[in-house]
């Protein structure tokens, strides 16, 4: 083999790495810088934080929609499951979880649920299945880390004033060992 | 000292070509694996658990966050109907009817797919604040000055970036999103 397809060769391979490694590692990226970014504005993970209406200065994710209220929460599984509750209004009301690379492992609105309160209880995959409090849908997540984004219509000042209203009853926090009713 | 020059060359074109292949790889992979209605596109799935490594890289990058198809279906355009690239100093009339969906909403982004800075805080329209003629159509324009009815400013923006949201797909489109009738989008003047 001559020098140059040598050469040629060594070149392709770290290409191939490369090329490889960078597409797996992008979405990890991106969404390690998020969730730590959520965590750090909700002061902890497993933390309800509530960003402001979007506008033009909204820059932390991209393709905000101006129709929806967002609030979200860093998710941190190494402690054990997490709980969630939030109560939806009559209009759109979802509660979505996405995991340390971005896949939306399940989303829950009350399109399903109707208007009474959302409960979820979230564990990763390796854990002993949890006792789940009454009504309580149970979210697998396979990484450690993730996030719970709850979305509220807002399309109208209406539906924005009982969409915020609705995001305030957002509620993360780990699950009580005895929680089970 | 040569050996050492010539490993670094070997290294670097390695790597200068593994990371312009991927991005290159991240552009073409919406419109390899897109399902296109006119000018609009969608990913076949843009948050679902089963996509492909480059759809998930892609995504992460242009829309981080998205459901999968059963919630939401998300359509985006970038060019007009004749195909050519929407520009924030061009007047844009997209005009379509109600969409088989829980609610619906057309939200104008500039190039770098955030809103657009503007006085009058408009963004979107959606199915409860667009504007129906007698016959269920809607018009909306896309212009840096002001017009009658449903307007969306292009502010300063140099590229534009259009993004369709269905919550809660209704219909045949839930199961096949290229039977969705979705806007045209009509160029009418560049200053």
């Amino acid at each position: 083999m001559s020098r140059f397809f040598r050469t040629a060769l060594i070149v392709l391979a770290i290409a191939a790495v490369t090329h490889v490694g960078a597409i797996w590692a992008v979405p990890r990226g991106i969404m390690a810088l998020v969730i730590g970014g959520v965590a750090e504005a909700a002061a902890g993970y497993n933390r309800a934080y509530h960003p402001p209406p979007i506008d033009d200065k909204a820059r932390t994710v991209v393709l905000p929609s101006p129709d929806i209220r967002y609030s979200i929460c860093a998710l941190d599984l190494s402690a054990g499951p997490v709980e969630v509750t939030a109560t939806p209004p009559a209009s759109y009301f979802s509660l979505s979880v996405f995991d340390a690379i971005t896949d939306n492992v399940a989303v829950i609105s009350n399109a399903t649920t109707g208007t009474g309160p959302i409960h979820l209880v979230i564990a990763g995959e390796d854990t002993a299945a949890p006792a789940l409090p009454d009504d309580a849908h149970l979210v697998t997540l396979p990484t450690t880390t993730g996030l719970l984004l709850l979305r509220g219509l807002a399309a109208t000042p209406a539906l924005a004033e009982a969409a915020e209203t609705a995001r305030r009853t957002l509620v993360c926090r780990p699950l009580a060992r005895d929680s089970a009713g | 000292m040569r050996r050492l020059l010539r490993g670094m060359v070997i290294l670097l074109l390695g790597l200068g070509l593994g990371l312009g292949s991927a991005y290159a790889a991240l552009r073409l992979a919406l419109d390899q694996t897109a399902i296109h209605v006119g000018p609009w596109r969608t990913p076949t799935d843009a948050g679902g658990t089963g996509r492909d490594l480059y759809t998930r890289a892609m995504v992460a990058v242009g829309a981080l966050l998205a459901l999968s198809r059963t919630e939401t279906i998300y359509f985006m355009a970038e060019r007009d109907d004749t195909g050519e690239v929407l520009r924030g100093d061009c007047r844009y009339v997209l005009t379509g009817r109600d969409m088989p969906a829980r609610w619906w909403s057309i939200t104008l982004y500039a190039g770098d797919h955030y809103l657009i800075p503007n006085d009058q805080n408009r963004w979107s329209v959606n199915d409860q604040t667009v504007t129906r003629d007698a016959g269920g159509d809607f018009n909306l324009t896309l212009s840096r000055t002001p017009v009658e009815g449903d307007w969306l400013p292009t502010g300063s923006a140099d590229r534009l970036f259009l993004f369709l949201r269905l919550y809660n797909p209704e219909g045949t489109v839930a199961a096949d999103p290229a039977t969705a009738r979705l806007p045209s989008i009509k160029r009418e003047a560049c200053s």
